[in-house]
């Protein structure tokens, strides 16, 4: 909770990703941005499989999430979501509602060249999630101990070195995916069966057959045979009988 | 003057009262659902921090709905709303496949509280519209509706921002709680849960 305190605090964490309004006290959890509680509405519409809504103070975080607004934030965020938007874009006019839903669901000014690492950023949370299944992993323990600035440090170390290199807290993550890479590499096995190994942040791996695969494979939710859509007249009710 | 013809209607019209709390983990569209009922039109709502309190009239029953916000920190109060509650309607986000596990601990802890024994439970499995909505059945399951003994429950499919499903889930609960009152709620508690 205090990472999380101490990100709200960072100057590109201080105002709404999407309507700049002052002091957010909610996040969007796969997104990793800060929201105020208006767009928080907006973005619950949104459905979770676009956006996972939960507040800073009326929630408790896991510490993968915590992990992940970390990595993530609004700048790095709103780099990708809004990299096409013209200069001096007037949202209000749009109105902040479908802007919203301009930005994520149609996703029109979405950089497509970062989407990769954005990816790669949802599988660390996804991974994370399924394979703890709710409980708080040992590596983040660590992750619990980084001051602020450390935090900062690490963003700044995870965009710019290559994985093994990198230390403490979040960057356990990246290590284990960079041993599982290792491993596949010398096997030649085919694509990586670990979940941890699919945790990637860099770009050059990203862009790996072996991410591309997992990431299918933890993406079961657009697998169009897994899922469909359910017209109301087949809306079952069910009754207990007394 | 209102109250007194309220009161006039009623006694003519044979009104019967329902005290209901609506709960359900935080997004899973319980204020939705109550201004559904409650006027007719889809509101564009925040995350409630506390309750929405309507009345809802379906028939000739008086529905008082709590609507009482989900945040994890909010569950806690949930509690100080079971007293004299006669229904409870538990919203579940279908769409929300990861957090069924959590859905199913609140409502199991909701249910097993001694003031709520005796209340029936409608489960509305929300977000039916949206594509890779659990079924109410994978609702049924995941919730652990099957396992139940001695309750009176049923679970619906909606769509709040249609309105689908959401009076055929209250058609249920005031023909129900109409019979439990015409029964005697002593009558209640017997037998097992099934289809």
């Amino acid at each position: 909770m205090q990472i999380l305190e101490g990100l709200l605090k960072l100057p590109e964490n201080r105002e709404c990703a999407d309507c700049r309004n002052k002091v957010p006290r909610w996040a969007s959890v796969n997104l990793g941005i800060f929201i105020c509680m208006r767009c928080s509405g907006i973005h619950r519409c949104l459905g979770v499989h676009i956006s996972k809504v939960r507040s800073t103070t009326l929630d408790t975080w896991l510490p993968d999430q915590i992990c992940f607004m970390q990595v993530m934030g609004n700048e790095k965020s709103n780099k990708h979501w809004e990299a096409k938007i013209p200069p001096n874009f007037d949202r209000s006019k749009l109105g902040i509602e479908k802007f919203i839903h301009s930005k994520y669901v149609e996703k029109r000014w979405a950089s497509k060249d970062e989407l990769q690492s954005t990816s790669s950023a949802e599988i660390i949370y996804n991974v994370d999630e399924s394979r703890n299944g709710g409980a708080r992993s040992g590596n983040l323990k660590n992750n619990r101990r980084l001051s602020l600035e450390e935090s900062i440090l690490a963003n700044h170390v995870a965009q710019i070195l290559p994985p093994i290199t990198r230390s403490r807290g979040v960057i356990m993550l990246f290590i284990k995916y960079y041993n599982g890479f290792i491993d596949s590499q010398k096997k030649k096995s085919p694509p990586l069966k670990r979940p941890s190994s699919s945790v990637d942040f860099d770009k050059s791996t990203g862009k790996s057959n072996d991410t591309g695969d997992i990431f299918n494979l933890l993406c079961i939710y657009d697998d169009p045979q897994s899922f469909s859509a359910v017209p109301p007249s087949s809306w079952a009710t069910f009754d207990c009988m007394i | 003057m209102g109250q007194t013809f309220r009161k006039l209607f009623d006694t003519f019209f044979g009104n019967t009262e329902m005290r209901v709390v609506m709960l359900g983990l935080d997004a899973a569209g319980k204020t939705t659902i109550l201004y559904k009922l409650h006027i007719g039109e889809v509101l564009s709502t925040v995350p409630t921090i506390g309750f929405n309190v309507e009345k809802v009239q379906y028939k000739n029953v008086v529905f008082t709905v709590w609507d009482v916000g989900g945040q994890e920190k909010l569950r806690a109060l949930w509690r100080h709303y079971f007293n004299n509650t006669d229904g409870l309607i538990y919203v579940v986000d279908s769409l929300d496949r990861e957090r069924i596990g959590k859905a199913k601990q609140e409502f199991q802890t909701i249910i097993n509280d001694p003031f709520m024994l005796h209340s029936v439970i409608l489960v509305f499995a929300n977000k039916q519209d949206l594509r890779g909505a659990m079924s109410p059945r994978e609702v049924c399951e995941g919730l652990g509706l099957f396992d139940l003994k001695n309750r009176k429950w049923h679970i619906q499919g909606t769509c709040a921002l249609r309105g689908d499903g959401l009076y055929e889930g209250l058609d249920w609960l005031s023909t129900t709680l109409k019979e439990r009152k015409a029964a005697g709620y002593s009558s209640i508690g017997l037998g097992t849960s099934s289809f």
